[in-house]
């Protein structure tokens, strides 16, 4: 029987490399990696822009689109590699840049189930800081700030003391940004909201609940690969190869007073109010 | 190929028969390197990639390792990255590069063979005992890919059949006889630098969509004699 494709959602650093890896683990389950941000030059230059439900077009894609047949061409390819789903596994993606996008990706892929992959925001900020990648590659300071100004109009940057405050902010800003137009969203879809802290803490029951969404048999074999990743540190940036205290808790050491208080204060802005909200 | 990186690696190829086959074939000793694929992509005048979506060389990954030179008007790699072997071309661009240089990809019983020396109960490249970082590039020991001939070679002179990067092969991909092959998957060998030890198994297959050029596949062309 059929299965739905699926995707895997989640903000840069929040831990969706070492997912994949487990996901790909499973003999029953294919993931592209970020099939959008890292093959295409497209979605990374427009990523946060959002694209609604009654912007897709069923010959265009989207008008944004019209000038780009080869990313048109590109986009049915994937849907229809998507579409391969059978009885003997499931095929999904995971991405980072479809947050402002996840009206339109329901209209392009009604089936698509989507699984949501949550972290501390705290520890992703503190990744996001340590792997250089904030401006070059994601360009936050361009993008992240008008939107996030969309959704918290009463929101005033601070005047951070150094770069390293900054940083801090600015990355806070996109996660909780990205975390706030995905829960708005995801009510589309079919979907499983998750938490890196769960699959550290209880790994079983986490991939248990993961095959159970996708609709696959349980195998040890993800289980097997998370054990052998967590047993030492090796590779690099990328690599799921991480002792699972470093990657639980290893943001206490990298984040100073200052940088927590700038992370707090974006959280603060995004809660109701008078509201006591966990860090995710 | 007038160029003398592409010279070098048709000299460098290893002669070798497949058990059962009428004719020898010629398998290039490594992994087709950042030099060789400069060299041919400049021999086929292969525009930039100009759109939004990558035909062939995968550009718009920054990790990628073949830029086009605009001043120049031609490709290019890093300084230190020729000798890696090349990565972040698709199966269609891997078909087309080895097409220019008289070539073609490996069938993976061919594969198969030449990997195991016509051993069919080989488990490894160099024999039966259990892969060590000192034999091959895998599991994140390095966390890259590394330099061809840096690993022994097979007894034929092959390098890093296992490890370094997976091998884009012919074939489209079916899990096994039972079912239909699936037509937009590619089989791929060999295991690379981030995968586990149990994708260096000669045995080990598996199917990737043809369109995407990874940062964990290249290829090896070889020549029909």
């Amino acid at each position: 029987m059929p299965r739905s494709p699926f995707l895997l959602l989640a903000h840069h650093r929040s831990g969706s490399n070492l997912l994949n890896d487990l996901l790909q683990a499973h003999p029953g389950i294919e993931c592209l990696n970020e099939p959008l941000s890292m093959h295409t030059s497209y979605f990374r230059e427009c990523d946060l822009a959002p694209w609604r439900w009654e912007d897709f077009d069923p010959g265009l894609f989207h008008p944004a689109l019209a000038g780009r047949p080869g990313l048109r061409d590109y986009l049915a390819e994937l849907r229809g590699f998507l579409r391969q789903s059978d009885s003997r596994r499931v095929v999904g993606f995971k991405e980072t840049v479809l947050f402002g996008k996840l009206e339109w990706l329901k209209a392009f892929m009604p089936d698509l189930k989507v699984l949501f992959l949550k972290r501390d925001v705290r520890a992703v900020v503190s990744s996001v800081l340590r792997s250089g990648l904030m401006q070059e590659l994601w360009q936050y300071e361009q993008r992240v700030p008008l939107a996030f100004a969309a959704l918290y109009p009463h929101y005033h940057r601070q005047a951070p003391p150094n770069e390293a405050v900054a940083g801090a902010e600015l990355a806070a800003m996109s996660v909780v940004l990205r975390y706030e137009l995905a829960d708005r969203t995801l009510g589309l879809f079919e979907h499983c909201v998750l938490e890196f802290e769960s699959l550290m803490r209880d790994p079983a029951a986490t991939l248990e609940a993961v095959t159970l969404f996708l609709g696959v048999p349980q195998d040890a074999a993800p289980l097997q690969f998370l054990q052998g990743r967590q047993s030492e540190r090796r590779g690099g940036l990328f690599s799921s190869f991480r002792v699972r205290d470093e990657v639980q808790s290893g943001w206490q050491h990298h984040l100073n007073p200052r940088q927590l208080q700038a992370i707090e204060q974006v959280l603060a802005a995004a809660r109701p109010a008078g509201e006591e909200g966990p860090h995710r | 190929m007038s160029d003398r990186a592409i010279e070098a690696c048709l000299e460098a190829a290893v002669r070798f028969r497949p058990r059962g086959a009428g004719r020898t074939i010629r398998v290039a000793a490594t992994l087709l390197t950042c030099a060789e694929a400069v060299a041919i992509l400049n021999g086929m005048r292969m525009p930039p990639e100009a759109e939004a979506a990558y035909r062939h060389v995968n550009v718009h990954n920054p990790r990628c390792p073949l830029l086009f030179h605009h001043g120049r008007q031609a490709w290019a790699c890093p300084p230190g990255l020729e000798r890696h072997p090349v990565f972040g071309i698709n199966w269609a661009g891997a078909v087309l590069m080895c097409r220019h240089i008289g070539a073609r990809l490996p069938h993976v019983a061919e594969w198969e063979a030449f990997a195991s020396n016509n051993d069919p109960d080989r488990l490894y490249p160099w024999g039966d005992e259990a892969p060590t970082h000192e034999r091959a590039n895998y599991d994140e020991y390095l966390g890259g890919t590394s330099e061809v001939g840096r690993f022994p070679p097979s007894e034929l002179g092959l390098y890093d059949l296992a490890g370094n990067l997976c091998e884009w092969c012919a074939d489209p991909y079916a899990p096994d006889e039972t079912v239909a092959h699936r037509p937009m998957e590619r089989v791929v060998k060999g295991g690379a630098w981030s995968k586990d030890a149990r994708y260096l198994r000669i045995r080990s297959s598996r199917g990737k969509w043809e369109r995407l050029g990874t940062t964990t596949i290249g290829f090896r062309p070889v020549w029909d004699d």
